[in-house]
C-alpha cells in the first residue's frame, strides 16, 4: 500500500471512530452527571474520556464493544477524580432524610431533581450500577465487564440501590418508625 | 412491554424497568441525552478533526485502564 493510500485508509478509520464517539457522548454525559451530580464536572470528565479514547483509537479493536470501552474509560477517570479530590462518599440514612424533604407521593411520579439528589446519597458502587443498568440500559454482563466484577455483584448492587431509593420514595421507614423527619410527619418522595 | 422487560432482566440481558424507580432512572438518562451538545464538545470534536488532517503523529498512550 502506498503512503497516500495508507493515509486515506487512516482517515476513513478516524472518521468512523469519530462517528462512534459522537454517538456515545450523550450517554456518557448522562452517566457522568448521574455519578457526579454536577453538570460541569461530568462534562469535563466526558471530554477527557473522549480525548483519551481518541488518543488510544489505534488500540481499539473495531467490532468489539465500543460502549463498554468508553464507559470503562469514563468510570476510571471519575474514580481518579474522586481520589484526587478526596471525596469520601458513604451512605448515611440521616443525611438522605435531610436531603429528601418533598411532598408526599400521590401519583407515583418521581421528580427527576429529587431522584438525582437521592442518587448522590447512595454508595458509589450502587449509584454506578443503577446508572449503568437502570439508566443507560446496559446488560448486567456489560456492566459487570465495565466495573470489573462478577455479574452477581452487579445484580446485587442494582437491587440494593433500587431498594434504597424505593424506601426513600415510599417512606416505608417512616411508616414503621412513625416518622423521624419533619414537623408534619409527611412521607418523603424522591 | 413490561413483561418483556421483566423477562429480559431475569435473563440478565437488561434491567427490569417497569417500576417507578426504573422509569425515573430512564427519564433521568433521557433528559440528558436529548440536550444539545454544549459548545465545548463541538470545539473538542473540531479539534479531533484537526489532528487527522494536520499530522500523522502517533497517538499518546491511553487505555481503559489508567485509573
Amino acid at each position: 500500500m502506498t503512503v497516500a493510500a495508507q493515509r486515506a485508509a487512516d482517515r476513513e478509520d478516524d472518521a468512523a471512530f469519530r462517528a462512534l464517539l459522537v454517538d456515545i457522548i450523550p450517554s456518557l454525559r448522562a452517566f457522568g452527571r448521574g455519578m457526579c451530580g454536577n453538570r460541569d464536572t461530568a462534562d469535563d470528565l466526558v471530554q477527557e474520556a473522549v480525548l483519551r479514547a481518541w488518543a488510544a483509537r489505534d488500540s481499539y479493536a473495531a467490532g468489539t464493544n465500543f460502549r463498554a470501552w468508553m464507559f470503562m474509560i469514563l468510570r476510571n477517570l471519575y474514580f481518579s477524580y474522586l481520589r484526587k479530590n478526596s471525596r469520601i462518599v458513604s451512605f448515611d440514612p440521616e443525611v438522605a432524610e435531610r436531603v429528601l424533604v418533598t411532598a408526599p407521593a400521590q401519583t407515583g411520579h418521581i421528580e427527576l431533581a429529587d431522584l438525582a439528589q437521592a442518587l448522590q446519597t447512595l454508595p458509589e458502587e450502587q449509584r454506578e450500577a443503577l446508572m449503568l443498568v437502570g439508566a443507560n440500559g446496559l446488560s448486567y454482563q456489560e456492566a459487570a465487564d465495565i466495573v470489573g466484577c462478577a455479574i452477581g455483584t452487579i445484580k446485587s448492587r442494582v437491587a440494593r440501590g433500587r431498594a434504597a431509593l424505593t424506601i426513600l420514595i415510599d417512606g416505608h421507614e417512616d411508616s414503621t418508625s412513625g416518622g423521624s423527619q419533619g414537623s408534619h410527619g409527611t412521607r418523603k418522595r424522591v | 412491554m413490561a413483561n418483556d422487560n421483566q423477562k429480559a432482566g431475569q435473563l440478565s440481558t437488561a434491567a427490569p424497568i417497569a417500576d417507578p424507580i426504573g422509569l425515573a432512572l430512564q427519564r433521568l438518562h433521557d433528559e440528558v441525552t436529548k440536550e444539545d451538545l454544549p459548545q465545548s464538545f463541538l470545539h473538542l470534536l473540531d479539534a479531533l478533526d484537526a489532528t487527522t488532517t494536520a499530522t500523522g503523529a502517533p497517538p499518546a498512550a491511553a487505555s481503559g485502564n489508567f485509573a
